[in-house]
């Protein structure tokens, strides 16, 4: 009876009476074992929000580090175990947990018209174990910090702290299988549970990614789980997997290692193409341009993600022919993902573009991504990927992908669905200062990069020559800006949560199906089943007739929840 | 109006060209070059530098193009324009991308290949005659006095064995078994290095040499070249090998090969007269930071002293 009862109480969106969606429930909702797929997205989006946060705050100690040649503000002895987990945070607690866990938890269910995940516990249980990893990962701190960087190569992960690097595989392992245990869920989801008339060509976009993602992750994060197995047994029990001094070999950890962790990359970067495909057409009010290339590019990134993670090893001793597959296979990389881009500027072309926050950083996102995209192709050149190998210039590739692309793409995703979400309004200005701040930091801290390592400056140092000092303090400043980027950000995102303007139910009139129900959704998302009455991009086609019954569909359901409210109350 | 639009687009694309031609050839990116394969490096980026302002331009002048010219008219509400896509479009962009990125492929594997003519991994030591035509093919004119040299000698290449630990470099000369701290090298012969790691993995680089190659404890690698400028290089470790990582760093000495067989004869001396162990590049922190140094270090201190 319970969903009825929240069906039951199913009120205008101008009425601040409402008692229904997940925003009204107790806050201590938020800290249980919760089966609804939208408060675990929730849990996810806050959760790897704090991780950001603290992973930004070791970026500043690394900056302010930086800011000088030499080894004074943190030292030598900390130095590695702050970007350690500086990156360990970033990745495996914020921008795969945030993306799949909280976009991919909030949005797939209600894009596919479904009431719920496939299995709603096992996704609890996914949640649940994102915290301990991410807070086991932290108390490091207190004893031993893993000193060997997020990739870990033996035989210096072996040689370093043993409790700092036990803790970090052990964190590793809980979170690799959060994601896993996501995955099997998404898959699930997704080729089960749309609404009947949804085909998989009338899937939008973001579910095509997601449904890459997932695959991705099935295939891949098991070869991590076993090499960190393998790992740890030489480190806690002395065997010789990767232990030259036991004839074991260290390179092999890297191919365990990479065969994960590049398709990491593409796990970080695909659902932000999803929603990229999402935000573009809604706010230019244009058809997504070139549906399927799209939808198919994302499976082909998928399959060629998992043939070129050798590239990361160029200098390592790789035989010849290895080098040359994997830089064949990386440049071809290029294609899919250009084809997407592509799309995405014709998507642009001759709309109505409404500057909106979501907006602007999902253009901000397209032309940041590019600069990595463009400095990747140098990367997986064989004699090019030799002199930048292990350098700054990597340092930058690294952050225009994940930061110009992941992290741009989840504030995009954030604003855009931020009145579906919450049932509130940000506000627009803090929304653009925000942006504005967000660019010129980025930009500050992360172009000059590319120069730093082109001249000679390898990454994870502590200490530098001091030709390298101006662009140096260049980047500081700029991370520094970033920093105050936030601000805006969160004193927006708290403030309108707790006291924004009311939502309407479809305030950029979208097509997507998470458009048709309340701002936020009722417990099991939708009164009744939603009916497919329009593509998700069918803008400029029939959008306002879909937009009309939408809003039609909207009031006979809350019509027909005032009518059975008294019988229940 | 269509002939001034078609015009603009011609005016554009030429200015678009240039542009990339002229970044990709005075980007003032990089370092200076002291070696053959640093001028091939340096070709290939340039040309790939080239290819990637023209698309950057591109996608970015679209981008802002739309930015503006695609803005909501105030007060209209109505969509944009219904079109969802355009195959001919679609196959040009799926297309000519797949023919920069093979095209670019082949080149850098022609270019790879000539940096290791010689003495590559693979080819370890079995064609220098293919290096030295190598050599005058792309030999700046800088360099054609050394490359004159080396191929009138054709001597066999100059070997040496590197080991890394951490932090400091060791560099031994089979022939002659003199042992230095700083590498060495006459400028126009071919050089292999054969490289291990006593205790974590380290990399050899040189930037101006545009050359990296990881040792790897357990294994041993290698990396060949031909310096041909006279002058002082920063051997920077490219691969975290523990806190100290970044101070670990030499010097790479490129030599007139007079100079060079004279600098390898006064070691010789040098040795057999006062058999002491070699001043490590690093050894003033070697000193301040005896008691961090891991067991292994102290332990080739030691072997290296009583060499």
């Amino acid at each position: 009876m319970t969903a009825q009862a929240q069906i039951g109480s199913f009120s205008p969106a101008d009425d601040s009476h409402r008692h229904n969606s997940t925003l009204e429930q107790p806050w201590w909702i938020y800290f249980t074992f919760s089966t609804d797929h939208k408060v675990i997205g929730i849990q996810y989006l806050v959760t790897t929000f704090i991780f950001y946060l603290i992973g930004g705050a070791l970026a500043g100690l690394i900056r302010a580090e930086l800011y000088t040649p030499e080894a004074d503000v943190v030292g030598f002895e900390y130095y590695n175990g702050i970007f350690t987990i500086h990156a360990t945070v970033m990745i495996f607690l914020w921008i795969v947990p945030a993306l799949t866990g909280g976009f991919g938890n909030y949005l797939v269910p209600l894009m596919i018209g479904a009431r719920d995940m496939a299995f709603p516990k096992l996704n609890a249980v996914a949640f649940w174990l994102i915290p301990p990893g991410g807070i086991l990962l932290l108390l490091s701190f207190f004893v031993d910090t893993p000193d060997a960087g997020w990739t870990s190569y033996p035989p210096l992960s072996l040689l370093t702290g043993v409790v700092g690097q036990a803790i970090w595989i052990m964190s590793i392992l809980i979170l690799g299988t959060s994601s896993i245990l996501a995955a099997v869920n998404f898959t699930v989801t997704i080729l089960k549970m749309r609404i009947p008339d949804m085909t998989m060509t009338d899937m939008p976009l973001f579910c095509w990614a997601m449904l890459a993602t997932s695959i991705l992750t099935l295939v891949a994060t098991p070869a991590l789980a076993g090499a960190l197995i393998l790992l740890s047994f030489d480190l806690l029990a002395g065997t010789s997997f990767f232990n030259p001094t036991g004839g074991g070999d260290p390179v092999v950890y890297q191919h365990l290692f990479w065969f994960y962790s590049h398709p990491a990359v593409y796990i970080m970067i695909l659902p932000v193409f999803g929603m990229i495909s999402e935000i573009l057409p809604v706010h230019a009010r244009r058809p997504i341009f070139a549906y399927k290339a799209i939808a198919y590019s994302s499976m082909a990134i998928c399959g060629l993600g998992l043939i070129v993670w050798a590239h990361h090893m160029f200098t390592s001793g790789t035989p010849n022919w290895m080098r040359i597959f994997f830089m064949i296979a990386t440049m071809v990389i290029a294609v899919p993902t250009g084809i997407k881009i592509f799309s995405w500027l014709a998507t642009l072309w001759g709309g109505k573009i409404r500057y909106r926050s979501a907006m602007l950083f999902g253009m901000g996102f397209v032309s940041m991504f590019l600069i990595g995209g463009l400095s990747g192709i140098i990367l997986a050149s064989v004699p090019l990927d030799i002199h930048v190998h292990d350098t700054y210039f990597v340092v930058a590739h690294l952050h225009y992908v994940l930061f110009g692309g992941s992290v741009l793409g989840i504030f995009a995703g954030i604003y855009h669905w931020f009145p579906k979400i919450t049932g509130r309004m940000y506000n627009e200005l803090l929304g653009k200062i925000h942006f504005a701040l967000t660019f010129i930091g980025f930009n500050l801290a992360f172009l000059p990069m590319h120069k730093l390592g082109l001249e000679g400056m390898p990454r994870r140092v502590a200490q530098y020559d001091p030709q390298f000092t101006t662009l140096n303090q260049v980047c500081s400043i700029g991370t520094l800006i970033l920093a105050i980027s936030t601000l805006p950000f969160l004193i927006n995102i708290i403030v309108s949560w707790v006291a924004g303007k009311r939502a309407e139910n479809n305030p950029w009139e979208g097509l997507t199906l998470e458009w048709t129900t309340s701002s936020p959704p009722p417990i099991e998302n939708f009164v009744e089943e939603p009916i497919l009455i329009t593509g998700p991009y069918d803008y400029g086609v029939h959008s306002r007739e879909a937009l009309a019954f939408f809003k039609e569909q909207v009031a006979l359901m809350q019509k027909a929840a005032q009518s059975q409210q008294p019988s229940h109350s | 109006m269509g002939i001034l639009n078609n015009i603009l687009l011609v005016a554009a694309g030429i200015a678009l060209t240039l542009a990339s031609l002229w970044f990709g050839n005075n980007h003032h990116l990089l370092p200076e070059t002291a070696a053959t394969e640093a001028e091939l490096f340096d070709g290939l980026f340039n040309t790939t530098l080239v290819i990637a302002t023209g698309i950057f331009l591109v996608v970015e002048g679209i981008l802002i193009f739309c930015a503006f010219r695609f803005r909501k008219p105030p007060g209209d509400d109505t969509d944009g324009s219904p079109v969802e896509g355009n195959i001919l479009l679609e196959v040009v962009w799926t297309a000519v991308p797949a023919v920069i990125v093979l095209w670019l492929a082949v080149d850098s594997f022609d270019v790879y290949q000539r940096m290791q003519t010689g003495s590559g991994i693979l080819m370890l030591g079995h064609s220098h005659s293919h290096s030295a035509e190598v050599a005058s093919h792309e030999a700046s004119e800088q360099a054609t006095h050394y490359q004159e040299a080396f191929t009138k000698a054709s001597r066999p290449a100059l070997e040496v064995e590197v080991t890394g630990m951490q932090y400091a470099w060791v560099f031994t000369y089979p022939e002659t078994g003199v042992v230095s701290s700083e590498l060495h090298v006459p400028a126009g012969e071919r050089v292999i290095l054969h490289m291990t790691a006593q205790d974590v993995n380290h990399a050899f680089w040189v930037p101006q040499f545009r050359l990296k190659q990881d040792l790897i404890a357990g294994r041993t690698t290698e990396l060949a070249f031909t310096a041909n400028k006279i002058g002082e290089y920063p051997i920077v470790c490219a691969e975290l090998c523990g806190p100290y990582h970044g101070i670990m760093a030499s010097q790479l000495i490129v030599e007139d090969p007079e100079v060079f067989a004279t600098w390898q004869q006064q070691q010789v001396l040098a040795m057999k007269e006062h058999p002491q162990p070699i001043q490590l590049a690093s050894s003033a922190f070697a000193e301040a930071h005896q008691h961090s140094l891991s067991p292994d270090v102290a332990h080739h201190l030691r072997a290296i002293a009583h060499h």
